[in-house]
């Protein structure tokens, strides 16, 4: 494989990866916060915590 | 997927993600930025409240038409796109000549849908915004219920129900009349 050829692949990949996370995220927003508590979903939006389902 | 997730689910959804204290927009592009974009409140500016709406509307019903796409993709004869490659046709003339000509049965389908399904807006608008801020996202069809229900005029939100029909009626009609096959 060309260096072009590796570079343009690697591109793609990470445009798709981009866009798969743009709708991927919001869901898994949507489920993780169905489990937590509202004071906690509130508070957990400003880091990573938001996406994982932490303190159940 | 989440065209199968219900309007209203997604509207109630997107108002978290929209917020303007707590919102998980505004986390991941001030994370993103490292604290250059400060958080907006998409919901509550005028100027950008109805585009979060239409970003919303997008992101819930894009994946429906990528299925009409696709389906229409796949009507196209392999044989013809064999011919432009034989012919040393590049990538934008084979598009331009082979799939978007192939397209055309599909793209009118999608186009008079999503004009008809433009002119419903009522679920996003009545779950975030209320027709605000400064009714800077008012829609025909929330109207006719504000005026019909909330209001208790229902001669006037009747009317605005039979303008409506009208409205897309005519719309549809005149699309279909520019897509037809011209001879």
């Amino acid at each position: 494989m060309t260096p072009e050829r590796a570079s343009r692949l690697i591109g793609r990949y990470l445009l798709l990866g981009f866009i798969a996370a743009v709708f991927v995220i919001p869901i898994v927003f949507m489920v993780v916060s169905s489990l937590k508590p509202d004071l906690q979903l509130l508070s957990d939006t400003n880091s990573i915590r938001a996406l994982l389902p932490v303190g159940i | 997927m989440p065209v199968v997730i219900s309007m209203v689910v997604v509207a109630m959804l997107w108002r978290f993600i929209y917020d303007g204290s707590d919102g998980l927009l505004n986390s991941i592009l001030g994370a993103a930025s490292f604290g250059l974009i400060s958080p907006v409140d998409w919901l509550g500016k005028t100027s950008t409240a109805l585009p979060a709406i239409m970003a919303m509307s997008i992101w819930q019903g894009v994946g429906f038409h990528m299925i009409i796409w696709l389906s229409g993709l796949q009507t196209i004869p392999t044989s013809l796109y064999e011919a432009a490659r034989v012919e040393g046709a590049s990538r934008w003339q084979t598009f331009r000549f082979v799939t978007w000509p192939g397209l055309r049965n599909t793209a009118i389908l999608v186009m008079i849908i999503i004009t008809m399904q433009s002119f419903t807006l009522f679920p996003q608008i009545a779950v975030m915004t209320k027709g605000g801020p400064l009714d800077s996202t008012q829609s025909i069809v929330f109207q006719m219920v504000e005026r019909g229900y909330g209001k208790q005029d229902i001669a006037g939100g009747s009317t605005i129900s039979v303008f409506l029909f009208l409205l897309v009626l005519s719309i549809s009609m005149l699309q279909r009349w520019l897509t037809r096959e011209k001879i």
